[in-house]
C-alpha cells in the first residue's frame, strides 16, 4: 500500500525560488493545506469517539475506542486552534475541545486519576501515572481559557494522587503499565505538575517534581543519551519517546527557570537527532538503541514531528536556524506521507504511525497523537517562519 | 606546479575552468579523478540527502547545463566565465585527453584508483571540485595537501549550501579557500574572497558566482608552493553544521536575499 500523499507540490518538493511578491512563504500556504486535512482527521476522530476522541483508525478494521489519555493533550491543541486567526485556525474545534473535558471529568476516577488504556477498559481499571498527567494538560489548559473552576479542581486532584504515588526518591514505584521502574519520558508528568503549580501557588508540587526531575536528570550519559528513555529497558527507543523525555525536560525547564541544568541534558541528544534527520532529508530511523544504533527499516512519523517540536522550542531559547531547518525536514517527511484525499475517511488527512504503514511503531495504524503533534509541530514551525519573515 | 584535481561529476565547469586555466598558466594538471554519478549507491546516497529535487539538478548538469538555469537570470556567472576566459565546454574526459592528462572515472572518491593515481602522480596538492566526504587514505596520500574552494566563510559555516547559509544568517558571503582536513570544513585556512550579490541575481545566481570565485581562489592559492602558504590554523567545530536547506528555509532565505540588495541598492 503506498502511502504517498496526493498534494500536488508536496513540501519536500516544492520549487523553493519564488516567494510571492507580498512577502509570504509559499511554504506556508502548503503547511495550512496539511494542517486542514489534519484538523479534519481529527475532527473524524472525535466524532467516533463518543466523548472522547479515538485513539487510532485501522484500516478494515475501522476507528477504535476513545483514548483517555490523548484525548487529554489533544485539548490544548484543539484549544490553540480554535484561538487562530490565520489559515492554520478553525474557531469550531474550540467547542470540541470543551466536549472532551466534559467526558474526561466524566470518567474521573474517585482518586483525582484516570484509568489506563482506551474506554472503556476491556481489562480491570488499572490507574495510570503518565495517562493522568496527559490529561492534566488538557484540564489546565481548559482552566486557562475559561477560567472555571471545575477544570482546576479536576487537575488538582489529579495532582495529588500523582504526587502520593511518588516515593522519597522522587519517582513512580508503580503506576505504570510496564509494571516496572518509572521511565524517563515521565518527564512528560512532570511537565503538567509544574503547569498545576504555576496555577495553585503549591510549593509542594514544585519541590516533588523538582526531586523527580533531578533522577532523570541523572540518567543523561556522555553521547547524549538519557537511560531509561524508551518503552522497555534494553529494546530499543521510538523517537517518541524519545522526543517526549527531551520535550518534558524542556518544557520543564522553562517552568522552573531551570535551563542551566537542564540544557546538557537536552541539546546533546537533539544535536545528535538533528545530524540524522538532515543526513536522511528528514528520514529519521524509527528507533534507537544504545549508543545510538538505529533501526531504519521505517520513519515513526509521530516521533518526527514530535522532535521537530522540540528543535522549534530550542531555537525559541537560543536561535539557531539550522534548527529550524533540522525542523522543516522532518515536518516535510511527515507531509510526504498525509494523504490529502483518500476515499476512507480513516486515512484521509490521517498521519500513520510508521512509514512504511507497516513499521513497528502503531503498526498498520492512524493514531490521534501523530496527528496531533504534527498539527503543533506545523503551527509552531509556520509561527516562527512568520518571525523570522517579518523579522 | 604539479596538480590532480577532482569533480562530482564529468561536465563540472568549474573543474574544467579550474584545469585550463592552471594549464594556460604552465602548471602541469597531472590528472583529473570524476566520481561516476551513474552508481546506484552514490544515487541512493544522494536521493537520501538531498530527494528527489536532486535528480533533476543532477540531471541538467549531466547535459552541461547549470543547476538551476530556469531560475537564475538569463546571464549565469559560469558559462560567462568560461565565455570570457574562452573555455570551450567540453566533458573533464575529453579535456584530459586533448591535454595529456590522465582521467580517472571512479565510483567512490575513495577508490583505490584514486589513491593509487595520488601516489602516482605526487601532486603539490591535490585541488578538491567535488566528489564526496574524503577518507583519511586520500588525505594521506595527498600529504594533507587538499585545497577546497568552500561558498562561506570558515568557521561560522560550515557544510552545505554555505553561501544560502551565509545570506540568511547575515553572514558576509565569502568563499573560502582552505586545507581538507578529517572534520567538516575545519582545515586551516589559506585566503578568502568576497562574492557581492548582483542587485539583480538570485540565490542559485550566488552560488555559480561562489562557484566562479572559488576558481580564481584556487588559482590564486595554487600561484605558490604549499611550503609558502600563509595559514590561519583549522579550528574545532564550533557552530552546528550546516546542511541541505529544506524548501521553506530556504524561500526565506530568498526574501532575506531580497532585503540584502534592497540595502545594497539603497546604499
Amino acid at each position: 500500500m503506498t502511502q504517498k500523499s496526493e498534494v500536488p507540490r508536496a513540501a519536500s518538493q516544492a520549487e523553493p525560488d519564488c516567494v510571492k511578491d507580498s512577502g509570504v512563504l509559499p511554504s506556508i500556504d502548503r503547511y495550512a493545506h496539511h494542517h486542514k486535512a489534519a484538523v479534519g482527521w481529527l475532527r473524524r476522530s472525535v466524532d467516533h469517539g463518543r466523548g472522547g476522541s479515538c485513539a487510532y483508525y485501522l484500516p478494515l478494521v475501522g476507528w477504535s475506542d476513545p483514548y483517555p489519555e490523548t484525548t487529554g493533550y489533544l485539548i490544548p491543541t484543539l484549544l490553540r486552534i480554535g484561538a487562530r486567526t490565520d489559515a492554520l485556525g478553525d474557531p469550531t474545534v474550540a467547542s470540541l475541545a470543551d466536549d472532551m473535558g466534559r467526558w474526561l471529568l466524566s470518567i474521573q476516577n474517585e482518586n483525582g486519576s484516570w484509568n489506563a488504556d482506551l474506554h472503556p477498559p476491556r481489562k480491570a481499571p488499572r490507574p495510570s501515572v503518565f495517562n493522568t498527567g496527559q490529561i492534566v494538560k488538557g484540564l489546565v489548559a481548559l482552566h486557562r481559557a475559561q477560567r472555571e473552576e471545575e477544570w482546576l479542581s479536576s487537575a488538582v486532584r489529579a495532582v495529588a494522587w500523582l504526587r502520593e504515588g511518588m516515593t522519597t526518591e522522587g519517582l513512580w514505584p508503580a503506576g505504570d503499565y510496564r509494571l516496572g521502574g518509572t521511565p524517563s519520558y515521565y518527564t512528560e508528568v512532570l511537565w503538567p505538575m509544574l503547569d498545576v503549580w504555576a496555577e495553585t501557588g503549591d510549593e509542594r508540587i514544585r519541590a516533588s517534581v523538582e526531586s523527580a526531575l533531578h533522577v532523570i536528570l541523572r540518567r543523561a550519559c556522555p553521547n547524549g543519551e538519557i537511560q531509561g528513555w524508551g518503552f522497555e529497558p534494553g529494546r530499543p527507543a521510538f523517537t517518541h519517546t524519545i522526543a517526549y523525555t527531551l520535550r518534558g525536560l524542556q518544557e520543564c525547564a522553562h517552568r522552573l527557570d531551570a535551563w542551566d541544568t537542564v540544557r546538557e541534558s537536552v541539546v546533546p541528544a537533539l544535536d545528535v537527532l538533528l545530524r540524522r534527520g538532515e543526513l536522511q532529508a528528514g528520514r529519521l530511523p524509527g528507533a534507537f538503541s544504545e549508543e545510538w544504533r538505529a533501526d531504519s527499516s521505517y520513519v515513526c512519523l509521530t516521533g518526527n514531528a514530535q522532535l521537530a517540536l522540540c528543535l522549534l522550542i530550542l531555537h525559541a531559547r537560543e536561535p539557531d536556524l539550522r534548527l529550524v531547518n533540522g525542523a522543516a525536514r522532518l515536518i516535510d517527511l511527515v507531509c510526504s506521507y498525509q494523504r490529502l484525499s483518500h476515499p476512507l475517511a480513516g486515512m484521509r488527512g490521517g498521519i500513520s504511525g510508521s512509514a512504511p504503514l507497516y513499521g513497528a511503531y502503531m503498526r498498520f495504524r492512524y493514531p490521534n497523537w501523530a496527528a496531533k503533534y504534527f498539527c503543533d509541530a506545523i503551527q509552531m514551525l509556520v509561527d516562527t517562519l512568520d518571525r523570522e519573515r517579518s523579522g | 606546479m604539479k596538480l590532480l584535481l577532482t569533480a562530482g561529476f564529468p561536465r563540472s565547469y568549474h573543474t574544467l575552468a579550474l584545469a585550463e586555466l592552471l594549464r594556460r598558466r604552465g602548471d602541469e594538471v597531472a590528472g583529473v579523478i570524476v566520481v561516476s554519478v551513474l552508481n546506484l549507491r552514490r544515487a541512493r546516497v544522494l536521493l537520501r540527502q538531498r530527494g528527489t529535487r536532486f535528480f533533476a539538478t543532477a540531471l541538467r548538469r549531466m547535459m552541461g547545463r547549470s543547476p538551476s538555469r530556469a531560475q537564475a537570470s538569463s546571464v549565469d556567472p559560469l558559462s560567462a566565465f568560461l565565455k570570457e576566459h574562452c573555455i570551450r565546454p567540453m566533458t573533464l574526459k575529453t579535456w584530459a585527453r586533448e591535454h595529456g592528462a590522465t582521467y580517472q572515472a571512479v565510483s567512490d572518491i575513495n577508490d583505490r584508483r584514486a589513491l593509487d593515481l595520488i601516489e602516482g602522480t605526487a601532486p603539490d596538492a591535490v585541488l578538491y571540485g567535488g566528489g564526496g566526504i574524503l577518507h583519511e587514505d586520500f588525505l594521506t596520500a595527498a600529504r594533507g595537501r587538499v585545497l577546497n574552494a568552500h561558498s562561506g566563510p570558515l568557521p561560522e559555516i560550515r557544510g552545505m549550501n554555505a553561501c544560502e547559509w551565509s545570506v540568511l544568517l547575515g553572514l558576509r558571503t565569502v568563499v573560502t579557500i582552505h586545507r581538507i582536513d578529517r572534520g567538516i570544513d575545519t582545515g586551516a585556512t589559506i585566503l578568502t574572497r568576497a562574492v557581492n550579490p548582483e542587485p539583480e541575481g538570485s540565490l542559485d545566481d550566488l552560488r555559480l558566482r561562489c562557484a566562479v570565485e572559488g576558481v580564481r581562489g584556487l588559482l590564486q592559492a595554487t600561484s605558490d608552493l604549499p611550503e609558502n602558504w600563509v595559514e590561519r590554523p583549522g579550528h574545532h567545530a564550533r557552530s552546528r553544521q550546516c546542511f541541505i536547506m529544506a524548501p521553506a528555509v530556504r524561500e526565506l532565505t530568498e526574501l532575506r536575499l531580497k532585503a540584502q540588495r534592497t540595502r545594497i541598492l539603497d546604499d
